[in-house]
């Protein structure tokens, strides 16, 4: 057995690596990064478009800009990093007992580290053709949008020439802008909802700055090609998502990519034993990003789904100091008096699912998606009794866009029952 | 009266541009949209990243940006000029790939820094490996077994 580490940190994207540098920053010394791939900065190295660090630095990075920067934060410090290395298993300690991590690297070997507390960081996946059962052949030229943005990006390859994206997530339109300025001709954004899942910023510069058409409430119905991708037909769903017969649309194209949904990647977090959320996709975390295991604390998208990476950094930020204390001795209290959050009307999910009311310091960070697109409305916060405790007025939502309140500790302290967060679409009653 | 949506960060504001009144900007809600969209109606510019090629470092290929926005209408010969460009491992990021380009003013820099490395090490640009068979274009771009040489010795087994 090696060394007893304070700190594993599973992933070197941009939650592992923000969860790193701050536990370093609360005075842990020996924390360990564990990544597959042979470099740190995860999905960032290939999101080579602009936009990233508005929030957290005021100006507009490239994904590597921005994994640039965690990097070198990094360097400063004497965090432990395994390249090329991918964990297998996580086998929580009993009782305190520290936590195992198994793992494997072609340097190394089969690997068992032994750590007193761990930062589930390991990102999400895309869905794929699988996962949404899209019918007709099963040719050559289906790609994830962020597996095309891999060959591209990083290894240098085109992917097709004449393209149709299915989906309208933020990744299908930066590819869509992309393979536009590579040669390649995009024909269409399909996405079956009757509003995009994108940020309205990315339909306006990689979709209408090239005239690309966007087909909501529209979706896949049938590819045919024998080797590669060689025709597509689209046809107009209904309200109930279905397709409506006669309004076929066919495409002649070589390539289609899919842009429709992301899954936090969470074998470890679920064979570990941690409690999950089926809303997320996640493990459930309390208000400082604690699992139901204590001692191991997830952060970023294997938590629930990001728009923004500075939204990541901030949370595993959170995350990091939390894995800190805990190794220094502040642990939370077995018998602390929880308070769960519930997602109400027009609200899929929040994170944190509970707080742990004796822990909150004077702001409890709370994270959540609409499941509609509205206009002008409130977010209502109500205790189990229906009592409002507080709102907030927003101008618009959308599910596309992932929205973060503040919730004060002692409103949290003081309430009765369960909290309840949900979407007011009425005259502002609510709001306060 | 123009209607936009801003692009300069992911808030998405609605804005109104009266070009008929000195293009006067309202639903904004920072100055960098007012600015934008000026600009937007009378001269639309837009930051480009792309990649260009790298030899004898250990990835193949280099993200790089424009430091400025350039005009939108100069996309595609930004393209053109970043494609015909091929660097040599070491690069530093923030170095110049092309300055001043296309009479821009704007360089085009690297993202990031790609170290020496045995992935790629030749330094001669790769043969034409045929044409691609769903396109009959000739596949000039492709490197040879990428996927392969980033793969690990394979080790013996631990006891």
């Amino acid at each position: 057995m090696e060394k007893l580490y304070e700190l594993i940190v599973i992933g070197g994207g941009p939650a592992g690596l923000a969860a790193a540098c701050q536990a370093w920053e609360k005075g842990l010394r020996r924390i360990l990064i564990l990544e597959r791939d042979s470099e740190l900065g995860g999905i960032l190295n290939q999101c080579i478009h602009s936009g990233f660090g508005l929030q957290r630095f005021r100006e507009e990075l490239t994904g590597p800009e921005y994994a640039g920067r965690f990097i070198e934060m990094l360097a400063d410090t004497g965090v432990e990093t395994r390249l090329d290395t991918m964990v297998l298993q996580i086998v929580p300690g009993e009782q305190g007992a520290p936590h195992q991590v198994h793992a494997v690297s072609a340097k190394e070997g089969y690997q068992v580290l032994e750590t007193q507390a761990v930062v589930l960081a390991m990102g999400c996946r895309e869905r794929t053709r699988g996962a949404i059962s899209i019918p007709g052949e099963r040719p050559s030229g289906i790609f994830t949008a962020g597996a095309a943005q891999r060959y591209l990006n990083m290894e240098g390859y085109m992917v097709g020439r004449r393209v149709l994206i299915l989906g309208s997530g933020d990744i299908g339109l930066i590819m869509a802008r992309r393979m536009t300025l590579e040669g390649a001709k995009v024909l269409a954004c399909v996405e079956l909802m009757p509003y995009s899942g994108g940020l309205m910023r990315n339909i306006v510069q990689c979709l209408q700055d090239f005239d690309i058409p966007l087909y909501l409430s529209h979706t896949i119905t049938d590819i045919k090609g024998h080797d590669r991708v060689e025709q597509v037909t689209v046809s107009k769903v209904g309200p109930d998502r279905r397709p409506i017969p006669g309004t076929e649309m066919v495409f002649d194209c070589d390539t289609v990519l899919l842009s429709v949904g992301l899954i936090p990647e969470n074998e470890l977090t679920r064979a570990a034993g941690a409690d999950m959320d089926r809303r997320t996709n996640g493990a459930r975390v309390y208000e400082n990003m604690e699992t139901s295991i204590p001692g191991i604390f997830a952060c970023g998208n294997v938590v629930h789904v990001h728009d923004l990476v500075d939204y990541v950094s901030a949370e595993s930020e959170r995350a990091g100091a939390a894995a800190a204390a805990y190794v220094q001795g502040k642990r939370a209290e077995v018998n602390a008096r929880m308070v769960e959050l519930k997602n109400g009307d027009g609200v899929s999910y929040t994170v944190p699912q509970t707080i742990r009311a004796d822990e909150v310091g004077k702001m409890v960070d709370v994270f959540f998606r609409v499941n509609r697109v509205t206009g002008a409305a409130a977010i209502a916060v109500r205790d189990g009794e229906g009592n409002s405790l507080t709102g907030f007025r927003r101008a618009h939502l959308a599910p596309g866009e992932m929205e973060h309140i503040l919730l004060p500790g002692d409103l949290v302290r003081q309430a009765a029952g369960p909290i309840t967060i949900a979407i007011e679409e009425d005259k502002g009653g609510a709001a306060q | 009266m123009k209607e936009l949506v801003c692009i300069v960060c992911p808030r998405g504001c609605r804005l109104q541009v009266d070009e008929e009144n000195g293009y006067a900007v309202t639903g904004n809600s920072c100055p960098r949209g007012a600015e934008y969209g000026r600009n937007e109606l009378k001269n639309p510019t837009r930051v480009l990243t792309t990649t260009v090629r790298v030899t004898g470092g250990v990835h193949c290929r280099l993200p790089v940006k424009t430091d400025t926005a350039i005009p939108k209408g100069m996309l595609f010969q930004a393209m053109e000029a970043a494609n015909a460009v091929c660097v040599e491992a070491p690069v530093q990021p923030g170095q110049v790939i092309i300055e001043n380009l296309l009479g821009t003013g704007a360089n085009l820099i690297a993202g990031r820094g790609i170290g020496k490395g045995g992935a790629f090490p030749d330094t001669t640009p790769p043969p034409l490996r045929g044409t691609s068979p769903y396109t009959g274009e000739a596949c000039r771009e492709r490197h040879s077994n990428s996927f392969l040489a980033h793969r690990p010795q394979p080790v013996s087994r631990p006891s």
